[in-house]
């Protein structure tokens, strides 16, 4: 039973003294919470989308030696608030050419897109809007219509470079949906649920339960999903479709005012998304290390809350980490050419995905689960994950050692200056 | 006959295809680690106007022009500067009393037409017109952009025998610009002391990138 | 709040208005003009349109030593985005018809500044038979920039006077709009 069941029944029993199976007004109540619900994944979705972009600019200000938004309110983290009450006031134009009901649309379609992905994201043990038993495949699709809203508004703008984008955007989105979705058939197989929550039970708190420490093959299948969905995102590297240098600024150049902040919007509510879906398929989602699901759900009242509050906290601590990988990446590569971009994904990613699947596969012949030979290749997956952490502190530690002598020559200062000392 | 190029030499495809791949690994990697390490640098902004350790006109090199500025009790009227600027952005006008004296009609420069060369400068003789280290000077209309020096009527052009000394460099323009300077300084906060922290600590940040080879 | 004690906080924070110095202390804003006053102040976003050697001022006034974005302000490349067309750089006649272009696409309330000697007057190209004496002559101007170029910081501060502008207006007169010249 799902948590929207749930308060459903608990309100008719509680507040109306009726029996939810019986009742006839029980679609009433579970249809108003459901839209609880929605409204209150919509505000998520906004007041995340607000500070991380004020985040994202702060840490790509650090990252290129500048500071960054802080002078809007403490520190500038009311960025956001200012940004987003400029664009509503701002004047909505329409182009006399566009297709008007096109371009009207366009942004509406794009963030339903995102917006329908929270339907299926566990957010904690109980926590999920609706444990589709198709869930991922149902990830796939409802992401894959946010192409529909992005060729809409590059063909609804009327505009040369908006086409160009929008039409770059459906190649590229359309492409990587299938490493993306060959990535996620290895969590399927492991799991053998397309459910959301199964795939989360289907793995532990701590790292070697993981699936992304499950084997090798997995754990380049993270890398691989979490590529792609860079991709899908149009993030840096691959924001082909909005590329300035190439055309302005793609399938938005003619919007401006809230129908552009409705892209922006879907954005970010995409990165999170991608973070999240990889949180949760390769990352042990709202697991808590020692504690089985089945304990979480027997235990009653104020314990339960404690135990579901945890859960969401955990899940909520390992996407936004991956939020934060995100924004570096986005900070540190240039961007792709358009050849090299489908290059990427044919030539590589698409193979690649396949062989972890096959890879996969074999594994779960040759290894039981449980067995030896299981318990060691987890180990070595999770101490080659440590020893990729090791090794990638030492070298941001040596890049700053030898950087940090010649500024003193220079400038006469300590180069030490940590990200929570904000000028 | 040997070609005088010789020909490409085709790498193995099987090998090229896994050199890109791990060169795309590493490349990222040591991009991301690149990118981490800066975030533990000091950044090299200046805070313009009010968070600066000095004012930004103390900041900048002995030689910078700025806006220019005459001191028009040690100006001769000798028309150098105006006959010295290429565009023509200095106009100055006097008439003759009928003792003698000359008195200033005009001395306006057109900021915005100013292109900001020094010529002038060099050409007074008598350090009356030089460039200050302003350069607040955005104004909301065009008539705003010429600086009129001639604050009163009745204003002598000076002899060359006795020169009062110059008066300090932008004072006369703050007293003829209204709200001249209006970005004024806040006290910068403290510099911790340098203390001989260590280097980050492998540790402190190792969890910020188990992605770097993403 | 021009001098506070050397001993303050470090981390003591801006105060709601940003520019700087002689700015009010915090309050709360009540009154719909001041909040959108506020908004569109701190979230001027300008149009990358350069189109001589005051473009690379601009480039640098973004950069990391002027930062621009301290103050909200941040490069857009679609003029329907942006509320602020910079015009940095000589404007010849060819191109004068692409300057209002422009300025006819962006979206109300929209703001125009001349940035460096050619922008304002045409500046050394002045008696050029192909440069357009001063900018304010296609497009209305709301801020002059003087300098050739100007260097970043006075680029700085007059986005201050660009928000100092807006300040001072009623939003809902200015949404109007002055039309496409």
């Amino acid at each position: 039973m799902n948590i929207i069941q749930h308060v459903a029944n608990l309100l008719i029993r509680s507040v109306f003294h009726a029996d939810p199976a019986s009742w006839p007004w029980t679609w009433l109540v579970q249809a108003v919470v459901i839209g609880i619900a929605a409204f209150l994944a919509f505000a998520f979705v906004a007041i995340f989308a607000g500070p991380v972009s004020w985040i994202e600019r702060r840490i790509a200000g650090r990252i290129q030696s500048r500071i960054g938004p802080n002078r809007v309110g403490p520190q500038g983290v009311l960025q956001w608030l200012a940004d987003g009450v400029k664009c509503w006031l701002k004047e909505d134009l329409v182009p006399a050419a566009a297709d008007r009901p096109l371009f009207l649309a366009a942004p509406y379609l794009v963030f339903t897109g995102m917006f329908g992905a929270f339907v299926v994201l566990p957010f904690g043990a109980q926590v999920v809007a609706a444990d589709l038993n198709v869930g991922i495949l149902y990830l796939l699709a409802i992401t894959s219509l946010v192409v529909v809203g992005l060729l809409m508004a590059g063909w609804g703008s009327n505009s040369k470079w908006a086409l160009f984008g929008g039409v770059r955007s459906a190649a590229q989105l359309v492409s990587y949906e299938v490493p993306s979705a060959f990535s996620l058939l290895c969590v399927v197989l492991l799991a053998g649920t397309l459910s959301t929550q199964g795939i989360v039970a289907a793995q532990g708190g701590w790292p070697w339960d993981w699936f992304i420490f499950r084997n090798p093959f997995m754990f380049a299948a993270f890398f691989l999903y979490f590529t792609a969905a860079i991709a899908e995102g149009n993030r840096t590297p691959f924001d082909l479709p909005e590329a300035e240098s190439e055309i302005v600024a793609g399938y938005n150049i003619e919007y401006s005012g809230m129908r552009f902040l409705f892209f922006l919007f879907a954005e970010w509510a995409n990165i999170w998304i991608m973070a999240a879906i990889s949180a949760f398929a390769f990352l042990g989602g709202w697991q808590i290390p020692g504690i089985a699901p089945e304990q979480i759900a027997a235990t009653k009242g104020w314990e339960f809350v404690g135990w579901q509050a945890l859960s969401w906290t955990i899940f909520l601590v390992k996407a936004t980490f991956l939020v934060f990988v995100v924004i570096q990446i986005r900070w540190t590569l240039p961007r792709l050419r358009v050849d090299q971009l489908m290059i990427t994904c044919w030539k590589y990613l698409v193979p690649l995905s396949m062989l972890m699947v096959l890879g996969v596969l074999v594994l779960l012949a040759l290894v039981p689960e449980g067995g030896g030979a299981d318990t060691i290749l987890r180990g070595a997956m999770v101490g080659l994950g440590l020893a990729v952490v090791l090794v990638s502190a030492l070298r941001v530690r040596r890049t700053f050692r030898v950087d940090r002598e010649h500024y003193r020559e220079m400038e006469g200062r300590d180069l030490w200056y940590p990200p929570y000392r904000l000028p | 006959m040997v070609p005088a190029v010789p020909p490409p030499v085709r790498p193995n495809p099987v090998r090229a295809y896994f050199g890109n791949i791990r060169r795309a690994v590493s490349s990222t990697f040591e991009g991301m680690t690149v990118t981490m390490s800066w975030l533990f640098r000091r950044p090299s902004t200046i805070q313009y106007p009010d968070r600066t350790e000095k004012p930004v006109r103390e900041m900048l090199p002995e030689t910078y022009r700025g806006l220019l500025e005459v001191d028009l009790s040690r100006c001769t009227a000798c028309l150098l500067c105006a006959k010295t600027c290429p565009l023509g952005c200095i106009s100055i006008e006097t008439c003759k009393h009928p003792d003698g004296a000359r008195e200033f009609q005009t001395f306006d420069i057109d900021n915005g037409l100013c292109m900001f060369c020094g010529l002038c400068a060099e050409a007074c003789n008598f350090d009356a017109l030089a460039h200050t280290r302003e350069f607040e000077a955005s104004v909301s209309s065009a008539e705003q952009l010429t600086v009129r020096f001639v604050d009163r009527p009745g204003r002598l052009v000076a002899k060359a025998k006795d020169l009062p000394p110059r008066r300090p460099r932008g004072s006369i323009l703050a007293a003829l610009i209204p709200g001249f300077g209006r970005r004024r300084r806040r006290a910068a906060p403290p510099e911790p002391p340098a203390s001989p922290a260590p280097a980050p600590a492998a540790g402190a940040e190792g969890p910020e990138n188990p992605e770097g080879t993403a | 709040m021009t001098d506070t004690p050397a001993g303050r906080d470090p981390t003591a924070q801006a105060p709601l208005c940003p520019t700087g110095g002689d700015s009010a202390p915090l309050v709360v804003t009540t009154r719909i003009d001041d909040l959108v006053n506020w908004s569109r102040e701190n979230s001027i976003w300008y149009l990358l349109f350069a189109t001589a050697c005051c473009g690379i001022e601009l480039m640098q006034t973004g950069g990391p030593r002027t930062d621009l974005d301290r103050f909200g302000a941040v490069f857009r490349s679609s003029p329907r985005q942006s509320d602020l067309l910079i015009v940095a750089g000589t404007i010849t006649y060819k191109m004068a018809d692409r300057v209002r272009l422009i300025y006819a696409q962006m979206a109300e309330p929209r703001y125009v500044m001349a940035m460096g000697s050619c922008a304002n007057c045409g500046g050394l190209f002045q008696q050029s038979y192909s440069v357009v004496p001063g900018v304010d002559a296609i497009v209305p101007v709301d801020i002059y920039l003087p300098g050739c170029p100007p260097r970043p910081e006075a680029l700085n501060e007059a986005i201050l006077r660009v928000q100092d502008l807006m300040k001072s207006e009623h939003w809902a007169s200015r949404r109007q709009g002055r039309g496409n010249p």
